[in-house]
């Protein structure tokens, strides 16, 4: 009798390791003790408040620690009298409008379009989207940086905000390279540098 | 009861089995050994550049008395260098010996990089304090620590790397001093 116990213990611990198996519940987790702690972290359940969430927003006008703001240019695109800032308040680098070009290509391109023309995978599968506007006409080639900043951060009309999904960085960094899109659309053979020009015109 | 213990074994050795994880591969530890030389051969390398530094070093230190604690520090980092050097042929003669020991290699290699590391840092922060008194601007290219984690959502961590990546490397902070002080 004890052999049948033993192995009956046996079975059971080895079927409770097997991964392979396929079901809708829960998996078995014999000890429970420390899985879920009676504490909670980010994004997880409350049972305490009304809307049952762990993380509760903060109130408005408070001001964290070192996140003061008094760079408007870089945190808003705006100087200090609210107007857009003409020219991206940091150092442009080839890294800059690299790092640029995957933000973009990440949160920009389904609706603008890898090429900024507004014909993202999301434009054209007839869903019924307000059409997003190409980049390359003359209106938001010579609108100021801190205008496509602000459009990032806090969206416009039928456009929503992306602020607080893209770090303020990359916010410019998107700016950026979405500069380096529109000159794609308008270059001429001047833009091209010496020694590069000679090559495109040797092949 | 002997039953039972038998039993009780084959649990142990059951479990025991199923735990175990090769995390190794045939010929693995060629290739992890190619990647260990190369480590230590770097090593090497930085102690002939760190012995040209401490030579600019003492230099500064001749007409400036008050760097003469910096040359102290910095030549106890030298002397771990060195001895780190001597080590790491050890620990690469010791692999060269073990073949088929995948563990003892991946340890190998760790143990260099992570120690090499260590010590570029010790020379950096000796290096950057005799540029802190010596030239307070140069201050501006050193390289920067991560910031809080809050701020993340302002600059994130990767373009603090990139502009850590175009700092002066540690081991040339001083010539690169004495190249601007003329």
């Amino acid at each position: 009798m004890p052999r049948t116990i033993w192995t009956g213990l046996l079975l059971g611990l080895l079927l409770a390791g097997c991964r392979g198996m396929i079901s809708s519940k829960p998996p078995v987790h014999p000890n429970l003790n420390m899985d879920f702690q009676e504490k909670f972290e980010a994004q997880e359940l409350n049972p305490f408040f009304a809307d049952r969430r762990a993380m509760r927003p903060p109130v408005p006008g408070t001001v964290p620690r070192g996140l003061l703001k008094e760079d408007t240019p870089f945190y808003f695109g705006k100087t200090a009298d609210g107007a857009y800032v003409e020219r991206i308040p940091v150092a442009v680098t080839p890294e800059l409008v690299a790092r640029g070009q995957e933000r973009y290509n990440i949160y920009c391109a389904v609706c603008h379009g890898k090429a900024g023309d507004g014909q993202g995978i999301i434009m054209r599968g007839n869903y019924g989207y307000t059409p997003a506007p190409t980049f390359h006409d003359d209106r938001l080639r010579n609108v100021e940086d801190g205008y496509l900043f602000e459009v990032i951060s806090n969206g416009v009309r039928n456009m929503p905000a992306y602020g607080h999904q893209i770090p303020v960085a990359d916010r410019w960094a998107i700016v950026a390279y979405v500069r380096a899109l529109q000159r794609s659309q308008y270059a001429t053979a001047t833009d091209v540098p010496e020694e590069v020009r000679a090559q495109l015109q040797g092949e | 009861m002997k039953r039972h213990l038998g039993l009780l074994g084959l649990l142990v050795a059951l479990i025991g089995a199923s735990g175990c994880r090769f995390y190794g591969y045939p010929g693995g530890v060629a290739q992890t050994l190619m990647q260990i030389e190369a480590a230590s051969e770097q090593a090497a390398q930085d102690l002939e550049q760190a012995l040209a530094e401490i030579e600019t070093l003492r230099q500064m230190a001749r007409r400036d008395e008050a760097l003469a604690p910096y040359v102290a520090q910095y030549e106890s980092i030298l002397h771990a260098h060195q001895r780190a050097v001597l080590e790491f042929e050890h620990w690469k003669e010791e692999v060269v010996n073990h073949p088929d020991d995948y563990r003892r290699a991946n340890r190998t290699l760790g143990a260099i990089t992570a120690r090499h590391e260590a010590l570029l840092q010790q020379y950096a922060e000796v290096a950057w304090a005799v540029a802190r008194r010596v030239n307070p601007t140069l201050q501006a290219q050193a390289p920067v620590a991560v910031g809080p984690r809050f701020f993340f959502h302002v600059l994130p961590p990767q373009y603090i790397r990139l502009v850590n990546e175009q700092a002066i490397s540690p081991l040339q902070v001083v010539r690169y001093l004495a190249a601007q002080l003329g």
